[in-house]
């Protein structure tokens, strides 16, 4: 056995994972891309992304805290739908409960060096290509450059790649239409912008989709839009085309959908590698880092008492099937709320 | 690396191929019955101890008269000895006798479903079992009937003698990792409370509901369970604990369509945590029994732990900062407080969950110092009547057209449980510090009571009640797993709920399903305007993580093994089994969540915590003390979920115009309380289950008025600590008496003019939105005999003779005397009040209704009392 535990991605999620595991006296190695997210790609301009103020106690928990303040590029205290503010709370003193923006790269970064700085390892550049089965059991992995890793566990934390459940031939049940997310920054908005009239982000939605207006510090803001038309429309939103367009324009698909099951003997699914809700659930950090730590939660318990793994994997399955369905069906009511018909 | 370890994805790929594929891999005997010969060297080996249990239960049973029963009827010989006796108990009974007495009128066999005296390794297919287990089977002959710990002694006996290897084979487990050891709250029900209702059967759930009393516990043996009637019968008003009984089973990981489900088939599209996703969720089955003196575990000793939590107290510190008198901290009530810890908590080799009898409310103390804190200034969002109200919760389900349907049908809304209560909801407020102790807050006429609430700024006693939640585990570093394969020696623990008493121990919401509206049902109407018929048993929600570390949903399912067919049983008989409105003739009873209600706002016997993305199970946001919430539940058209008291019509002129509850379960006038100034209540005057009284029609001023008591004066808190509750009132109501009820409520609205309360004045006719007030209510057996008509002033059409006298009657047979009116509206700036607590309104229509579940006649009394019956 090379290594108690693979972990095939470096996001937030395969570092939750490898924090919980090497806290838990387990080896880790994690599998990292050659996405330069980690290294020069750093400064450069990228949309960012909004997290829940909620984050941060789980970051707590894997001596990562820092890693919002690291990446933070602006704060928003709630969400404007309309004319509707909905504050995303406040403290038992009154002070309002603050989202972040962030760059996700430098996000990344710093969640990266502290599982390393904790004991796991990493692999990279490094692309996971196949798995190694024994017996039906997920007992390792290959890589493109040729290397075979044996392990007691992988946790799949591969986010849009999806890799596990694409090549383990798991069925995909769908809760929404297909649906295309698309996301851009824009720059040189003047400060007398609607956009910064306060400090809240904008939520527009229309019936076959929204667009989601973040804006900034420095007359910069990443937009985001989701349609269930198809990739024809990949444009920057109306409300910012008089203003420059920066960089590329990055598109995925967003179709509401979980593997089934998402685990089993030897591998665990956690993140957009198990289910993927679109982005207007404002979770997807969240929730890769809660499943993460979850999905290591069970290995080590699957590896600790062996002899009641498929108890553990059920529990996890129950889990995390439940988890999104309580995401689907709040997005799908908030949907319905707003008359975006994409389910 | 154990590399064998294909099960979980072995089970998925099955239940994904389709449901109907599952069947082809069982075993043909799966179903589940093994049907061939059983000898004597198939049995296995059971220990000289539990042998000698056995031989005791035998030598009761034939000092009792059960032996000579058994003889009589099945021509079974109990005396028997040594292998001769075995062979007696495992022989295929006489299919003519035994036919016979299932089919006698009374005999408790008609939902039985095996052949044998003892079907090994299945105590629910075993004769024997049934006879003392199952509450319908009761005879003149038998002198006393057995005691738990007895019925304790069969369960381990019928296991024993079992091979643990075959049992494997019979559920078709391949591997042991499908095994686990795990703790289940069990009852053995007739087929009329079991998921498939085609036998009586054993069921279980993760999950126990054991409830709190003032008295000790009362095992009611003919009954087969424990009642919350007292003992003593001098003390029926008030209530004994109940427990919840558990067992730890060897059990087995299955899909749901391999056992039977309680399930409602009333899921509402949207709530992310019903049941109707069943199908892609894992559930525990048990399979084995273990026990003290069992040879499988070399006769280790079962060793219960148990660990409970009350944090209701605590958590208005933790989350609410509320300012406690000399800044203390109210404390985490532990088991050692809370539950009992003695022997009475062993009932052989099962373990009972039993509160602690106290005061069912009491002034908390820390370190033996009393708690007060000092009450906030109200607002709209602090005040909720008389209550102080922590957080803004607006997850109700109320009645509505179904936003999802053309066709204009009603749902209740959803609730999306957004809004997890850390704390108490609510908080009562109604007294105050004084001296070494506290006073109630004075209610005058005026309104200085409702300044002095809302002003705040005094010192309230703070109060606590028993109510908690925790886990029942075993200790299995004591059992020898030698013989186990290679079962974990974990053990996966029960959650525990300790809650509130149950005042309708009778019935439960699964009786009530057909009298409610939900996605998925043909009914078009419904009583309930809010709330309704959800059970814990369909909700998918994980239990407290700080009193059990798991995240599976599935822990408030309740289930059995998946039902046969039982040739002997007619299909009249299973029509009955289904039919909740028929006399069952036992005392229903259960500490399954199936009898326990879902989360409302916030919840009778249990809540949910946690925060907007990670919610859980849990009593903490419960009110404090729970009879503050249990009033404002009851005044909402009874407590959210069905099954419990309804109090609505006792408040209901003082509720909002636009949002106003009726009545959906009516109660009738004795069981909410008879004023002694009412018509009927001179000499009979009496106090409700809550303490509290009904309304009453009376004359002022040449004007018909009707006196209510007002819900924001009303203190159910101080008539706890008065002791004045009365669960007797409620506790003999079957469901068929309330199904009666509210067929016949349904009947009058459909019949009276449609009249309903403001926001709803559109909508359908139907109970649950119409504005009539049911302001008396009187059974009656019409044309049989006479009606008292205690709700009927003398003086509104004459004497009474027209309604009271049987020969008045215009429909035959059971029913009630419903009396309706509709009221001018509350003003609130010029409110009558009648005393300190009891106010008045206008009466603008009154309807006399004399109705049975075949017929109805009423009259309409104020705009012209010579107006005629209507049919």
């Amino acid at each position: 056995m090379d290594v108690d535990i693979v972990i095939i991605g470096a996001g937030p999620a395969g570092c939750a994972a490898a924090i919980v595991a090497v806290q838990s006296g387990l080896s880790a190695l994690i599998i990292a891309g050659k996405n330069t997210r980690h290294d020069s790609a750093n400064l450069t301009i990228q949309p960012s992304e909004s997290i829940h103020p909620g984050v941060l106690s789980l970051l707590e928990l894997l001596q990562a805290g820092p890693a919002i303040a690291a990446a933070s590029v602006g704060v928003y205290e709630g969400v404007q739908t309309g004319e509707t503010l909905a504050p995303l709370g406040s403290s038992a003193d009154g002070d309002p409960w603050l989202g972040n923006h962030i760059h996700r790269h430098r996000f990344d970064k710093a969640l990266l060096d502290a599982a390393l700085l904790q004991g796991a390892g990493i692999l990279q550049p490094e692309m996971v290509s196949d798995l190694l089965l024994q017996d039906d059991c997920v007992v390792g992995i290959k890589t493109m450059s040729g290397n075979q890793i044996t392990c007691k566990y992988v946790i799949d934390a591969s986010g849009y790649m999806r890799f596990g459940g694409k090549k383990l031939q798991f069925e995909e049940a769908f809760d929404s239409l297909p649906l295309t997310a698309w996301t851009g920054v824009t720059e040189n908005i003047p400060p007398d912008h609607f956009l910064y009239s306060n400090r809240f982000t904008r939520f527009i939605p229309n019936p076959g989709g929204w667009t989601w207006l973040a804006p900034e510090s420095g007359g910069r803001c990443t937009w985001t839009m989701l349609s269930a038309k198809g990739k024809q429309s990949v444009e920057p939103p109306g409300e910012l085309t008089a203003f420059t367009n920066q960089g590329k324009i990055k598109a995925a698909n967003c179709r509401w959908r979980i593997f089934r099951p998402v685990c089993k003997e030897g591998i665990i699914l956690c993140g957009d590698a198990a289910a993927i809700v679109d982005p207007a659930a404002g979770q997807g950090i969240l929730n890769a880092l809660l499943s993460g730590m979850t999905a290591s939660k069970t290995v080590v318990s699957c590896i600790s008492d062996p002899d009641q793994e498929p108890i553990y994997l059920a529990e996890y399955d129950n889990w995390f099937f439940q988890y999104y369905q309580d995401r689907v069906q709040k997005l799908k009511t908030h949907y319905a709320d707003l008359g975006i018909a994409v389910f | 690396m154990n590399m064998n370890r294909r099960n979980f994805l072995r089970t998925t790929a099955l239940a994904t191929a389709g449901s109907s594929l599952a069947f082809a891999f069982g075993r043909g005997r799966f179903g589940f019955l093994p049907d061939e010969t059983i000898k004597l060297s198939d049995l296995a080996a059971v220990s000289p101890q539990l042998e000698a249990s056995f031989q005791q239960l035998l030598q009761w049973l034939s000092t009792n008269g059960w032996t000579n029963y058994l003889s009589k009827e099945l021509g079974i010989d109990l005396s028997l000895q040594g292998d001769a006796l075995k062979a007696e108990l495992i022989k295929e009974l006489d299919s003519e006798k035994l036919q016979a007495i299932r089919s006698k009128e009374g005999s408790g066999y008609d939902d039985f479903s095996g052949s044998r005296l003892v079907q090994p390794g299945f105590p629910a297919f075993s004769l024997l079992y049934h006879t003392l287990a199952s509450p319908r089977v009761r005879a003149s002959e038998f002198a006393a009937y057995p005691e738990l710990k007895q019925i304790d002694i069969l369960e381990n006996y019928i296991h024993a003698l079992y091979a643990f290897s075959k049992l494997k084979s019979d559920y078709d487990i391949a591997s042991d990792k499908d095994l686990v050891l795990a703790v289940f709250a069990y009852e053995y029900r007739p087929a009329f409370k079991t998921p498939h209702h085609q036998h009586a059967d054993i069921v279980y759930s993760r999950t126990g509901i054991a409830r709190i009393g003032t008295e000790p516990i009362n095992y009611d043996a003919i009954n087969r369970c424990f009642t919350n009637n007292p003992a003593d019968a001098a003390k029926t008003k008030l209530v004994a604990v109940t427990p919840a009984r558990y067992g730890v089973f060897i059990a087995k990981k299955v899909r749901s369509n391999r056992v039977d489900l309680m399930k409602a088939d009333t899921s509402k599209p949207g709530d992310p945590y019903n049941d109707a996703k069943d199908g892609e969720k894992w559930f525990l089955q048990p399979v084995r029994k273990l026990f003290n003196d069992d040879l499988l575990t070399n006769g280790s000793k079962i060793d219960f732990t148990e660990l409970h939590r009350s944090e209701k107290i605590y958590k208005l510190h933790v989350t609410k900062k509320l300012p406690i008198t000399g800044g203390l901290i109210p404390p985490v009530l532990d088991s050692a407080y809370l539950l009992m810890q003695d022997e009475s908590r062993n009932a052989g080799s099962s373990f009972l969950v039993i509160s602690i009898p106290r005061p069912l409310i009491r002034h908390a103390l820390k370190d033996g110092q009393p708690l007060y804190f000092k009450v906030n200034k109200g607002t709209e969002d602090t005040r909720y009547f008389n209550s102080l109200n922590t957080q803004a919760v607006e997850d109700v389900e109320l009645l509505q057209l179904n936003p999802q349907t053309k066709n204009g049908t009603y749902w209740h809304s959803v609730n999306y449980y957004d809004a997890p209560r850390k704390q108490p909801l609510f908080l009562n407020i109604t007294h105050q510090k004084s001296g070494q102790s506290y006073t109630q807050l004075k209610r005058e006429m005026n309104g200085s009571f409702d300044k002095k609430i809302n002003a705040g700024a005094y010192d309230s006693p703070l109060f606590e009640d028993s109510i908690c939640d925790g886990q029942v585990s075993v200790n299995t570093a004591g059992i020898d797993f030698a013989k186990l394969g290679t079962i974990s020696k974990l053990c996966l623990p029960a959650f525990s709920i300790v809650t509130a008493p149950d005042f309708f121990p009778q019935v439960d919401c699964f009786d009530m399903l057909a009298y409610d509206i939900a996605p998925g049902r043909n009914k078009k109407d419904t009583n309930f305007y809010e709330g309704g018929t959800a059970s814990l048993a369909t909700l998918r929600m994980r239990p407290n993580p700080r009193v059990l570390d798991t995240k599976d949903p599935t822990y408030t399912a309740v289930l059995s093994k998946q039902s046969k067919k039982i040739p002997g049983i007619s299909k009249e008989k299973l029509d009955t089994f289904q039919n909740p409105s028929v006399d069952k003739g036992y005392f229903v009873s259960g500490f399954l969540p199936d009898v326990s209600s879902s989360i409302f706002a916030p919840g009778w016997d249990i809540t949910y915590s946690g925060t907007k993305d990670n919610i859980y199970l849990a009593t903490e946001g419960l009110g404090s003390p729970f009879t503050e919430d249990m009033k404002l539940c009851a005044a909402m058209n009874g407590m959210w979920p069905a099954a419990s008291p309804d109090a609505a019509r006792t408040y209901q002129g003082g509720l909002e115009p636009e949002y106003r509850n009726t009545t959906a379960v009516p109660l009738m006038d004795d069981e909410i309380g008879l004023h002694a100034d009412s018509p009927g209540g001179a000499g009979e005057h009496s106090y409700g289950w809550d303490g509290e009284q009904g309304p009453y029609i009376e004359k002022i001023n040449g004007k018909w008025k009707v006196n209510f008591t007002d819900l924001a004066r009303a203190d159910v808190v101080q008539n706890t600590l008065d002791a004045t509750l009365d669960m007797s009132k409620l506790r003999e109501l079957t469901s068929k008496e309330l199904i009666s009820r509210m067929d016949c409520l349904r009947a009058c609205i459909q019949k009276l003019p449609k009249k309903n309360f403001e926001s709803k004045e559109k909508l359908a006719k139907m109970t649950g939105f119409t504005y009539h007030w049911l302001v008396s209510a009187e059974k009656a057996n019409w044309g049989n005999e006479d009606v008292k008509a205690a709700g009927i002033p003398e003086n509104l059409a004459g004497s009474k003779d027209w309604i009271s006298n049987k020969m008045n009657a215009k429909v035959n047979g059971p029913g009630y005397l419903f009396v309706f009116i509709d009221t001018s509206k509350d003003d609130l700036d010029h409110r009558d009040w009648a005393d300190y607590k009891r106010r008045r309104l206008t009466i603008d229509n009154l309807y006399v209704c004399q109705v049975t579940e075949k017929g109805i006649a009423w009259k309409e009394m104020m705009r012209g009392s010579k107006k005629d019956w209507q049919f």
